[in-house]
């Protein structure tokens, strides 16, 4: 089980470490709570999300929408699963503080699952539309770029804390900034056909949560080598 | 320098790691003595070997230095550590199985080349293209069947040393038979 094999095959013994590691002791800067982070990030959220929305334009009947108890749900527990993934990816990075992993991964799925089902019962469009592409690809852009600042900022604090298992604390970041982002969303595109919502909503959803947990396991994993 | 006398239990290591944190050396320097010391009996409990043991304990101690900056002091020290720990005992099985995974596939490779009909990828042709040293490391563990321990004894290297030959001879090898990176 040895980790590290010095290239003289020499390991230095560990009253050598604690001395190598006590020669110089300057303070460090504690990291705020979680509680603190996560108000912190939820508050730039709002604002990012709000410029967005505003520098896209709302869609002309959200009004009518708004009055849809389903839409309106679908909002509420897509910005409270952001919420939420953004508060587990903060204690993922706390030593001792880290959720199981299980209930990690639970967040995710059913989130996932449920916006499958909820875009799934939005109706069909007819098969041959030929505006599937031309209105869709843009909703994806969107989605990416709406999300890219508040995942920039929260894998950010992660970095700067200690996250013992990165992949996870990426995944979870990337729920936070991607579900967010399909909220808004929401608010702003008119289509709501089921396929553009699956393939053109959730399907950037999807690959930001794998591209995501990609960011995890590399440059967040490398604040253990970091002196 | 603080002393058992002015930090009380039951935080008194998160006390120490308090005062790590605010750059006092001392308390730094008398917390690690202890964490190496805890750390020691943890994995004691989980590892046989020693040198295994006061490997996982430095690996700890190293992401504690890193982490320091994570304990709030308001909290108890012990989850914190031992959620290192854990973390560091766990990647250890993984690069450990990985290693085991990767041997096994060396072993094949042995296997194979000692099977081979000719000369030029006869076992003995491979590894007489291996350096010295690597050589000779896998002759001794791998065809005569020597621990690690006789055969850093045999050739008069460090056990550690010994391991670095022989791992470094089978990415040589891999690279022979397999072509491409060695790594």
């Amino acid at each position: 089980m040895t980790s590290k094999q010095p290239a003289a095959g020499v390991r230095p013994s560990t009253d050598d470490v604690i001395a190598r590691l006590t020669a110089d002791v300057p303070p460090v800067r504690r990291i705020w709570s979680t509680g603190r982070r996560l108000a912190t990030w939820t508050g730039a959220l709002a604002l990012i999300l709000s410029l967005a929305v505003l520098a896209i334009g709302v869609r002309a009947d959200l009004p009518v929408r708004l009055g849809d108890g389903s839409f309106v749900l679908q909002l509420v527990a897509l910005l409270a699963v952001s919420v939420a993934s953004a508060a587990l990816a903060l204690r993922a990075s706390v030593p001792g503080e880290e959720p199981p992993l299980r209930l990690s991964a639970v967040v995710i799925l059913l989130a996932t699952a449920g916006l499958t089902l909820a875009y799934g019962r939005e109706p069909a469009a007819p098969a041959h539309d030929a505006n599937f592409l031309a209105a869709g690809w843009p909703c994806a852009v969107a989605t990416a770029l709406i999300a890219a600042v508040p995942l920039l900022l929260l894998v950010g604090a992660l970095r700067r804390a200690a996250p013992l298992v990165p992949t996870v604390a990426g995944l979870l970041a990337g729920g936070a900034a991607f579900f967010a982002a399909a909220a808004a969303l929401q608010l702003v595109c008119p289509h709501d056909e089921r396929w553009h919502l699956l393939v053109w909503h959730l399907g950037p959803v999807a690959l930001g949560l794998v591209a995501s947990a990609a960011l995890g396991a590399t440059w967040l994993a490398r604040w253990r080598r970091a002196a | 320098m603080p002393n058992d006398a002015d930090l009380s239990p039951p935080n008194e290591r998160g006390a120490w790691m308090a005062r790590a944190q605010s750059g006092d050396g001392d308390a730094y320097r008398l917390l690690l003595e202890r964490l190496a010391s805890d750390l020691r009996s943890f994995f004691r409990r989980r590892v046989r070997d020693v040198q295994e043991v006061e490997d996982l304990v430095q690996d700890t101690l190293m992401t504690v230095h890193r982490a320091r900056h994570t304990y709030d002091p308001a909290r108890p020290f012990e989850p914190w550590l031992y959620a290192i720990a854990r973390n560091t005992l766990a990647d250890a099985f993984r690069r450990d199985r990985r290693r085991a995974e990767r041997h096994a596939v060396d072993d094949d490779l042995l296997t194979v080349a000692a099977d081979a009909p000719s000369h030029e990828s006869s076992i003995g042709g491979i590894l007489d293209g291996l350096p010295e040293g690597q050589r000779e490391a896998l002759e001794m563990v791998k065809i005569r069947g020597l621990s690690i321990e006789q055969a850093s004894s045999q050739a008069g290297v460090s056990q550690g040393a010994m391991r670095v030959r022989i791992h470094r001879g089978y990415r040589a090898l891999r690279a022979r038979l397999l072509g491409g990176d060695d790594e």
